[in-house]
Order: C-alpha cells, then structure tokens, then sequence
C-alpha cells in the first residue's frame, strides 16, 4: 500500500542521506567525506573504478560496514553516526540489498529465500504467502517457487535476490554490482527491467556499478567516485556533456585529448592553436585554472566530431582538422578507426559503414565550437579508460 | 625406430600396471585382512585350547554379559555427549576465527592446532593432577578458597572422561577443519540474512549452519571415529570407577588370562557394524549436497564483533591455556614431586624421578623403540602415501578408484580393532612368522593408521597440480620419471613432509594402534606411559609424558610452519 504512494505526494524528499561519511581502514581513507542524497523513487548510481569506495558506501548505507566519521540518515532516523555514538545494526534498518553474487541460500528454496525478510517483520502466514507469489510474479518467476536455490540459473538467480530486496516493501533497495555476473545479453534485459519495476513501484535504488554504460542508462543521477571521494554528481546526460572534473571526462565514454595553446581568449569562445598550426575556435566548458598558461588541452567527445571524405583546402570551413585513418576495423553498425593527427597523436574515432574508407586516407574532421572543452596539459591521467 | 619407439612404450605400460597391480594387492591385503580374521575368529571357540571349534558360543557370551552390554552403551553415550558439546562449541570458535574480527585469531588457530597434536594420555595424566579426588589441584583450591567441602571435580567419572576427550582432539579436531570451510562460504549469504532481519546469532543458526551442514556431518562422523580411536582415556579414567566402554572391553578380553580373543573379535566386529552405516550415510550427504560454492563471485569479508570481541578472546584463550600449556606445565611439576600431587609433605620436591627414568633401562630403551618406530614409518609413510596418491591422481591404471576407496578403509577401523586383527593375521599366517614380535608389524600398524588422512592430503596437492605443468615437462623432452623428480616432487614435497611429520607424531604418542602389539623388547613409550599410569606410578609417568608431549609439540610447530610458508591449504578429510 505505502509503496504505491510514496512517491507522488513526497516528491522530491530525501530517502536516505550522507553528511560526509567517511570509513577508515587502518590508515587508509575507503570514503573520504562523501555527502549526497538519496531522493524517493529515484534511481542514483555510483560508478566509478574498483577501488573508488563506492562498494564501501553502498554497505554503510545498510550498515554492513560502519562509518568512521559523518553522519548517515534514513527516513530523518539516524543510522548511523559515530560522533553522536549511533548505530544500528543491518537488520533492523528495512531496507533492501541484492548482493553481488546473489546470496541466494542454497539450503532453501526460491519460495523460503524470499519469504526470509517477511518472517522477520512478523507477517501472518497467509499475507506471508500473498505476499511472496505476488513478488515473484513481479520479476516473472510465477512457478518457480518449490525450486531450490542450486537450480536455478545465474538470471533467476538474480530475479529471487531482487524479490527478496523487493518483498517487504522497503523505502529503499540497494544493489551492489547486480549484474557484474551475467552474459551482456541478460545484462541489458536486466537493466530495462530493473527499471520497469523501480517506475512501477516508485522505489528509491542506490546503485553501484563499474560499468558506466550500466550507469548511464539506468541512473536517474550518477555520483562519479575516485579515491574515495564524490567527484561530481547530476544527470547522466550532464555528466556526460559536460564532466566537472578530469577524472569523470576521463571515466565516463570516450574522450580525445589534443594537446593546444591559447592564443587569445575573449566573451565569444576562445581562439587555440592545436600543435601544428592549425587554429580552433572553442566555446565549450573552460576548466582551466590559470589564465596565464598559454599550453593547454583541447577535449571532446568522438560523436560530436562531423567527418569528411576530403579536407577542404580553401580555408573557408572554421574548425577543421585533417587526420590520416591508420588502422581500420569494421565493427559491424560502423567502423572503428585508428586516426592520427598533425603532430602524431592519435584517437580511435567510428565511422559510418555507409561510405567506404580505406587505411592511408586523410580525412578532415570538423569540430563544432561549443563541444570543445579546454583543460589544464595536468589533467592528463589516462587517455582511454 | 618407430617400432622400437612403441614397443619401448608397451613394455614400460605393461611394466607399470603390474607396479599398480602389486600395489593394490598389497594395500588391500594389509587393510582388508585384519577385518577377515577378525570376523573369522570371532565364530573360533576355544582358540588356546587343545580342540578348538567352530560356533557362536562368542557371539551370544557377549550378548549375555551385562558388563559388555554396558560397555557397548557407555561407548554410545560418551561419544554422544562429547560430540555433541565438541560439536556446538566447536562449529562457534571455528566461526569466530574464520569470520570474524576476533582478536590474534591466527594465534587461536596455531594454537588449537598444537592441541590436536597434544597426546592423550599425557594429557589425561595432568587432568588426573588437576581434578582427581583427593590430590586434584582444583579440589584443593576450592576447598581452601572458597571452603568448599568434600571434592568438587572427580576425572574418574563418565563426566571426566567427556572432558579429557573434549580437550585433547575432540574439540580442535572439530575446530580445525571446520575453519577452513567456513573461510569458503560467500560472506553475502550471511550479509543477505542481516539486510533481511536476522541477528548476527540467527544468522549463525539459520544460515550458515544449514549451508555447512554436509561438511558438519562429515566431521562429525569423522570427529567421532577417530575420538573412538583414544581409548587411554578410557582405560585410564574409567577403570577404577568401572566404567567400560567397547575398546577397554577388547582391551581386557585380550590381556585376560586367559586371553578371549574371540570376545574381542565380536566386540571389534559390532562396531565396525555400526560404523560401516555412518560411513556410508556421510558419504551420500556430502555427494549429495554439495553446495559449497554456488556461485563464482566469492566475497570473504569479516563480521564486526563490537565490544564482546575481546571477552570472546579472552574466553577462547583461557580454554587454549588448559588444553596446552597447563597439561605441560603440571606435568613437568609432577615429574619433580615425591608423591604425584601431594604438596604438604616434609619435602615434597625431588629429582628422583628424572635421575630413575634416565638411569634405568626400560625409558631410555623404549624411547629409542619409539623413535625407530615414529622415524620408520614416517619414511614408509611418506613414500606409501605418496605412491598410492599419484597412482590415484595422475595414473590411468583401471583399479585406481578401488584403490582410493581402500585408503578409506582404515578410518572406519578404530586403532584397537585394527591392532588386533593385525595381531591375529601375523600370528595366524606362517608367512609372517618372522616378523611376528618384531618392530616391523607396528611400523606397519602406525602406516596403515595414518593411511586415509596420509593419502587424502597428498591426493588434494597433486589434484591442485594442473595438467599443464606435467605436459609442459613431457614436451620439454623429460620422461616420466624425470618430470616426477623435477615437477611433480618439488612441488608436492611440502605437503609430503607434512604428513611424514604427522605420522612421526602419531608413532610417538600412538597408544590404541599398538597396545596389543608392542610388547617385550619391542615396545615403545607410549606403551610404557600407559603401563605406568595403569599401575599408578605417576612420576616417572610423567617424566614420559613431557617426552612424549615436547616432541609432538615440536613436530606440529614444524608441519605449520612448513605448510605457512608454502601456503599450502590443507585439505583434510
């Protein structure tokens, strides 16, 4: 019943909320300040490379691992808050998880696993059973329920964890790398139907994943973590346009570095020279961070470049650059080719397969103003990650 | 060339099968025979007479004693009892070492390790020092600090016996292999639990002894046999209040003037009667539900204890404590007291004890017996074990699974029975007359003992091999034989030593295996501890003991840090 009207009336409201929690271990800081909110009915992903601690704050979230500093609320309830010398134990907390490897309990069946949470939250027998074959149902496991864990298969595997996070109807459901252990088909079918259930119940989900194409299209808002700390946190598509930080251009898709200089700036955009001569007008996000530094890096996305067979050599066309196609691999929905450009660097940018190409071609390749992001040559960490 | 190149190959095949084939004749000869001879004699009336027949004059005198109908029920209770305490404390230490924040836990570990190593009788000699009425240590200190009146403790009881067991082998055997298993389970389907509502204690309950539940019953039922195997205590313990169980009873039936082996045979026969089902019920459940690792992601992580954690350790550390170092320290304070235990005396210090045990001949000529006896059947050992094992493994020989299932066949046959159809076969058959009364048949006895745990462990160490690694060599142009001495061996040679070690410390403190055979000129250490604490002089019973218990002690410390350093993960059972 509560589960249907959370969302409507109390849009926009905090679930659950981080005040710059951090977790030791030993000397060395997993979470490092973090502070974001979990809002109802949203889906809200951190992604970001093995190590980032993102694992780490999903499992103080449910207090499977306890906060060295900050302060973690659900529901306006401290849970956890090491100052004030609170915490609450995981299973008193309703919330919940689908773990990694499912954990589904091999000495029950699909019907007891699920049904687990419920015995907790002393639910008459009969609701009990109501109950548990109408989550099944829900995740299209009608039948299933006399099997035991053992034979099942890794995607109906999933779908009893994700019934059994889903059965007592918590505030919030955790998933930490849900799909990290299926084949890439089921992973999408997962991903699409992950989200259909979290619309159709309006539940909040944290998420963690690594994968940022996961991140991107289930996440309502992604949070970019590195070294324990949030990087930056909005809208996947925000994120994706216009990354605040290094490290989250750098995580999230493809970017192609080029190292420039600054010729002259002014309130219309910026005029650059890339290193062989060739002159760049930029208009996008501008993250350097001294205006007295002339050397800096020219950043953008390979889609948004606009590709021509041949370079136009009269001039006319602003913003074009002329690159050598070095390797060619036919991809299948397109190519992917291995492009250098004056001055040696190279990116791998794709190609539409409706025209022919061939390796040696020099190609020009036009960039529009507003999707070139200037950065300090510091920034440069990795070029492809 | 080519055809000398193949008949060179089916000369070396045929060569080895006939290797294989002796093998296994000669294993199963050594682990099947005694069983027959037992069975045999067990229907033979009158053995030491003029006109001995045939019939089951023994098998209803058995039946009709009520002295062994209670042994036969003491044998049950006492195993019940024990294993069923061993096995709840057993199943929450091991979890707290395994998964948990407990404090020092490797230090636990290493130190239930040297407990398993710990000899029984010496050990039941110190609790005899601590609890025994009238002199027990802790009856003495009650009395005096808390003015208790008569005895509190009395070890010469069916309880005394549950808690000697309990702390020798019983409860680290338990704790010892259950650790390692427990290391193997996802922690998320413990995590899984507590998101869900369960306590840290139902979660224990609930789940994690329901997912271990294959591996508890197999080292129930091994926990139990071998627990059988220690019938010193028994004898030790449970005479003066007469209490007996089905190993004493053989025990006396044998030593009885005059001897009753076919009693003797009768009892051994029942009880391989009633172990045969356990086996058998064991081996179906872990076939059956195996659910070790369901799935391929695999998270170990730690269970936060909070405050209790260092009470928990402090416990575990107290009940270390008295299942090692107090043993040694009494004993070695018993070795210099006049009277064993009696403190108010005039004087009641003495080396007298040490300065007889040294001067006279019997210690320093059974302590030579033993280390002969612990030396040889640790090299016989290594080398038996580790042919049958690459037989097992590596060979395609077509009898290599009745061979595996052989090597099991000595851990369903508790030490006593076996020592006595031993001692029936090299009496019985000519052939063997004259090694009859020597070493050789208990360097044999102590080989078979160690047989199951032996080739189990070997077995699991070439298992881990992969093939790649021998082929690689096969490719390289080495031989067999060569691949053996340069790939195989090296790597294995750990786990090889291992087990040399532990059969050396089973031949120095082994009672039950050979306590029908050792006698006269042959007979070891342990054999004279026990007739020494039989005849209550506990002096130089005690000088034995911390013989017996420092070179035991020793040989675990060195097979740990022998297994430590090569990260080896022993794969018992």
């Amino acid at each position: 019943m509560d589960g249907q009207n959370k969302g409507s009336d109390q849009a926009d409201s905090v679930v659950m909320r981080f005040e710059d929690v951090s977790r030791m271990f030993g000397n060395v800081a997993a979470v490092n300040g973090v502070s974001f909110d979990l809002r109802r009915g949203e889906i809200l992903t951190l992604l970001g490379p093995s190590g980032c601690g993102k694992t780490t704050t999903l499992r103080m979230g449910i207090g499977l691992e306890r906060a060295s500093g900050g302060k973690i609320t659900y529901n306006d309830i401290t849970v956890d808050c090491p100052r004030e010398r609170v915490f609450i134990e995981p299973e008193k907390r309703g919330m919940g998880m689908v773990f990694q490897s499912y954990a589904i309990w091999p000495h029950m069946t699909v019907f007891e696993n699920v049904a687990y949470p419920l015995r907790y939250r002393r639910v008459p027998k009969a609701e009990m059973r109501t109950k548990v074959l109408e989550t099944l149902e829900l995740v299209g496991l009608k039948g299933y329920e006399e099997r035991k864990g053992t034979q099942l298969s890794g995607g109906q595997q999933q779908r009893v964890a994700v019934a059994r996070g889903l059965v007592a109807n918590p505030d919030v459901l955790l998933m930490d790398e849900p799909f990290s252990n299926l084949d890439a088909k089921l992973r999408e079918q997962m991903r699409s139907e992950i989200k259909r259930l979290q619309r159709k119940l309006n539940i909040s989900i944290l998420f963690v994943t690594h994968d940022q194409v996961e991140a991107l299209a289930l996440s309502d808002r992604i949070a970019v973590m590195k070294n324990g700390i949030i990087e930056q946190i909005g809208r996947p598509e925000d994120l994706y346009a216009a990354p605040g930080t290094a490290a989250v251009r750098d995580f999230l898709g493809r970017t192609i570095l080029l190292p420039a200089r600054v010729n002259r700036s002014d309130a219309s955009g910026m005029e650059i020279a890339v290193l062989d001569g060739q002159t760049l007008i930029a208009s996008g996000p501008n993250h350097l961070t001294n205006a007295a530094e002339p050397k800096c890096l020219i950043a953008f996305r390979p889609e948004s470049l606009i590709v021509e067979e041949t370079a136009d050599n009269t001039g006319t066309v602003k913003n074009q650059l002329r690159a050598r196609i070095r390797t060619l691999l036919f991809m299948g929905e397109s190519y992917e080719a291995d492009v250098e450009f004056p001055g040696g660097h190279s990116a791998l940018i794709n190609l539409s397969p409706s025209r022919r190409w061939s390796e040696q071609q020099v190609i020009a390749l036009t960039l529009p103003p507003e999707k070139l992001q200037l950065w300090d040559r510091s920034t440069v960490q990795v070029e492809e990650p | 060339m080519q055809a000398g190149l193949q008949s060179g190959i089916g000369v070396s095949a045929s060569f080895r099968v006939l290797l294989c084939t002796l093998l296994l004749a000669i294993v199963a000869f050594f682990v099947l025979y005694p069983a027959v001879t037992l069975f045999i004699n067990s229907f033979e009336i009158n053995t030491f007479s003029t006109n001995p027949s045939v019939g089951l004059a023994n098998w209803y005198e058995v039946f009709s004693r009520t002295r062994l109908i209670n042994a036969i029920e003491n044998t049950i209770t006492l195993s019940v009892a024990r294993q069923f305490i061993a096995l709840t404390v057993g199943i929450f230490i091991a979890w707290l070492i395994a998964r948990t924040n407990l404090p020092h836990s490797n230090w636990l570990e290493i130190g239930f390790w040297i407990a398993l190593f710990m000899p029984a009788l010496p050990v039941t000699l110190a609790w005899i020092l601590l609890a025994a009425e009238g002199i027990g240590l802790l009856n003495n200190a009650a009395k005096t600090v808390f003015g208790a009146e008569g005895d509190i403790f009395n070890i010469y009881s069916w309880w005394g016996i549950v808690w000697v067991h309990i702390m020798t082998s019983t409860l680290a055997i338990k704790i010892f292999l259950l650790v390692p298993a427990f290391r193997n389970v996802d922690s998320a389907l413990e995590e899984a639990a507590r998101t869900c509502g369960a306590s840290i204690l139902k979660t224990l309950i609930h789940i994690v002894v329901p997912i271990m539940l294959p591996t508890i019953i197999v080292v129930t039922v091994l926990g139990a046999i071998r627990s059988l195997q220690a019938f010193e205590i028994e004898l030790i313990l449970g005479s003066p209040a007469r209490i007996d169980v089905y190993s004493t009873a053989i025990y006396k039936a044998v030593n009885s003037q005059p001897p009753t082996h076919g009693i003797a045979s009768v009892l051994s026969i029942i009880f391989l009667a009633a172990v045969v089902p356990m086996v058998a019920v064991q081996q179906r459940i872990s076939a059956k539900h195996s659910y070790a690792s369901i799935s391929g992601k695999f998270a170990n992580r730690i269970f936060d204890l909070g405050r209790i954690r260092w009470p928990l350790f402090w416990g575990i550390a107290t009940l270390l404590v008295f299942m090692t170092i107090v043993p040694f320290i009494l004993l070695i304070v018993g070795s210099f007291m006049t009277i064993f235990g009696v403190f108010d005396l005039p004087s009641p210090w003495t080396t007298k004890n040490w300065t007889d045990a040294l001067s006279r001949g019997d210690i320093p000529r059974a302590l030579w017996n033993s280390l002969k006896l612990a030396g040889s059947a640790s090299v016989t050992g290594m080398v038996t074990y580790s042919l049958i094992a690459y037989v097992v493994v590596k060979s395609k020989f077509a009898g290599r699974a009745v061979l595996d299932f052989l090597t099991w066949v000595p851990t369903i046959i508790p030490g006593l029975v076996l020592g006595l159809g031993l001692l029936q076969m090299f009496a019985g058959l000519p052939i063997f007359r004259p090694v009859y009364g020597t070493m050789t048949v208990l360097v044999i006895a102590v080989v078979i003992g160690t047989l199951s745990l032996g080739t189990q462990i070997i077995k699991s160490s070439l298992l881990s091999l992969g093939r790649e690694l021998e082929e690689a060599s096969w490719a390289s142009g080495a031989s067999r034989f060569y691949t053996f001495r340069r790939v195989i061996f090296p790597l294995i040679a750990p786990s090889v030593i291992i087990i040399g070690l532990e059969v050396f410390a089973s031949g120095i403190a082994v009672v039950g295996l050979v306590a029908l055979l050792g006698t006269g000129s042959t007979q070891p250490l342990s054999i004279t501890q026990l007739i020494y604490i039989d005849g209550g002089f506990f002096g130089p019973a005690s000088v034995i003991g911390i013989i017996i218990m420092s070179i035991s002690i020793f040989a675990a410390l060195i097979a740990r840090q022998i297994s430590s350093r090569s990260g080896l993960k022993r794969a018992a059972g």
